[in-house]
């Protein structure tokens, strides 16, 4: 019995643990979900850039939604280590800056 | 004891036999994102797990032969599930789930279907020993949130977690969060990654061009390669026989999923619901000529339906490597991950504007502008690839 309750815990935690990690993400995101306009933009830019960079959508992931831009990270997979890089792209200018990852 | 371990020893043979196989056939681009943890379109467990082998020389082939290995082994919980019938019968349920033509044709494979069709075994059998169940609610509990960020398709096995949680001596709320947690945070980790839903709606847009009729011809045919026909029909003879209203509702959603988005390497998640189907029917077991028809129908299977045609991403990184070019490749044209796979360094999508930064080139569509002077064609490589002449 006392094993099993000491699952049960570890479960719940690992459970609440997911929950957080994923609850900070989501809100990072949240103007992808409730503002129609900003969620285009995202799209165009996303296209635009992986366009322009020779970039794989697939090695392209949403970190941050702003009003003025998004946050990327770049990771080209590949075996062995990959490279990483973060960006923020401005929705005015499809611009590139670095941000730390 | 010699007995078992034989059998062990041959099931093992089984799954390096047909990995081995598999490997020559080369990496598929499905593979491909998992082994490097390409993160769409399924949740990260297991392909996170994997992409931390992916530095590993032998990285494809150890997880083919794991893969393989909890495909075959998955006899012994067959085998215990029918523990009370007679030698004979659990000798035929064994053959009918290593024969049927689904694990013929997907063991060795890297496809997330074959493991969430390992953890819905795993599940059933738990079904089939309600003291353990009672007893271990917990491991149902964590087997679905990892069924869950396996593979999406885990989803389509809820009924039967719910029918295990509500035998387990859970409270009601304990029952209800463990079978709704899990769901929420799929859907929170869906959320957070956006293009996961944006890779679905692709897929699905694929299928918007089918026929009605051509989506239920796939089906039917997916299912029959699913029990190689004979337990195809069986097992669901046998659920509806005894009313098993979780394992119908499961065959209901896998048939509803793969109308929706039918592929052939789904046909595995059949088997599993297949096997529990006709455990309820012990007469069939039986019966030896049943057993031999579904043999004969798994291998007619395994030799009719064609295997995946080998790309030629080997091909061409193999003679990238020969004439020493290194640095970037750029690719003109549609390509899968098994190019990422299998050059081993950055690709970007060809654009004139990068040759100056390029080593290499791989022309699947027209490419445009490559100066001759720069550049000379790397001959009999299955695709028109150029390097950089002096590299």
């Amino acid at each position: 019995m006392l094993m099993q309750r000491h699952l049960w815990n570890f479960f719940w935690g690992i459970c609440v643990l997911i929950a957080l990690v994923l609850i900070v993400r989501v809100w990072n995101l949240r103007l992808l979900y409730i503002d129609k306009a900003v969620r285009e933009q995202v799209r165009t830019t996303i296209e635009v850039v992986a366009g322009r960079e020779g970039w794989l959508i697939s090695d392209i992931s949403l970190r941050a939604v702003q009003n003025t831009g998004v946050m990327i990270h770049h990771r080209q997979h590949m075996r062995g280590s990959d490279p990483r890089e973060c960006y923020f792209i401005a929705f005015e200018t499809l611009n590139r800056s670095p941000c730390i990852p | 004891m010699l007995a078992r371990i034989l059998s062990i020893i041959g099931l093992q043979g089984f799954a390096v036999l047909t990995a081995m196989l598999h490997q020559h056939l080369g990496v598929h681009t499905d593979e491909a994102k998992y082994l490097l943890n390409i993160p769409y379109p399924h949740p990260p467990l297991l392909r996170w797990i994997m992409g931390l082998s992916d530095g590993w020389q032998h990285q494809e082939l150890f997880w083919r032969i794991l893969f393989a290995s909890f495909i075959a082994h998955g006899v012994w919980l067959v085998a215990d599930m029918v523990r009370t019938f007679s030698r004979e019968q659990r000798l035929t349920i064994v053959g009918l789930w290593l024969f049927s033509g689904a694990l013929l044709l997907q063991s060795g494979t890297l496809m997330m279907s074959c493991i969430t069709a390992v953890q819905a075994l795993f599940l059933l059998w738990m079904l089939s020993r309600p003291k353990f169940l009672r007893k271990w609610s917990v491991i149902v509990a964590a087997l679905w949130i990892e069924m869950l960020f396996t593979a999406y398709q885990g989803i389509l096995f809820a009924p039967l977690v719910w029918i295990a949680l509500q035998r387990s001596d859970l409270g009601f709320w304990k029952r209800m969060f463990s079978f709704f947690t899990p769901i929420a945070l799929l859907l929170l980790y869906t959320l957070g990654n956006p293009l996961a839903i944006a890779a679905m709606g692709f897929v699905g847009s694929m299928q918007s061009g089918v026929s009605l009729e051509q989506s239920i011809l796939s089906v039917l045919k997916i299912w029959m390669i699913g029990g190689s026909i004979v337990l195809s029909v069986l097992g669901i003879f046998g659920m509806v026989r005894s009313r098993n209203i979780p394992l119908i509702l499961t065959t209901v959603l896998l048939t509803a999923y793969i109308l929706l988005s039918s592929r052939g390497y789904y046909a595995i998640l059949f088997t599993p619901v297949l096997i529990a189907g006709i455990t309820s029917q012990p007469k069939f077991l039986r019966s030896s000529s049943i057993l031999a028809a579904h043999i004969v129908a798994g291998i007619a299977l395994f030799f009719y339906v064609p295997f995946s045609t080998r790309s030629a991403a080997p091909t061409v990184a193999a003679a990238l490597e020969r004439v020493h070019s290194e640095g970037t490749v750029l690719i003109s044209g549609d390509f899968g991950h098994d190019w990422q796979y299998e050059l081993r360094r950055p690709v970007r999508r060809y654009k004139k504007e990068f040759l100056e930064d390029a080593s290499a080139v791989v022309c699947i569509a027209p490419c445009t502008e490559i100066d001759a002077r720069s550049w000379r064609q790397v001959p009999q490589v299955g695709a028109e690839v150029w390097v950089r002449t002096g590299r």
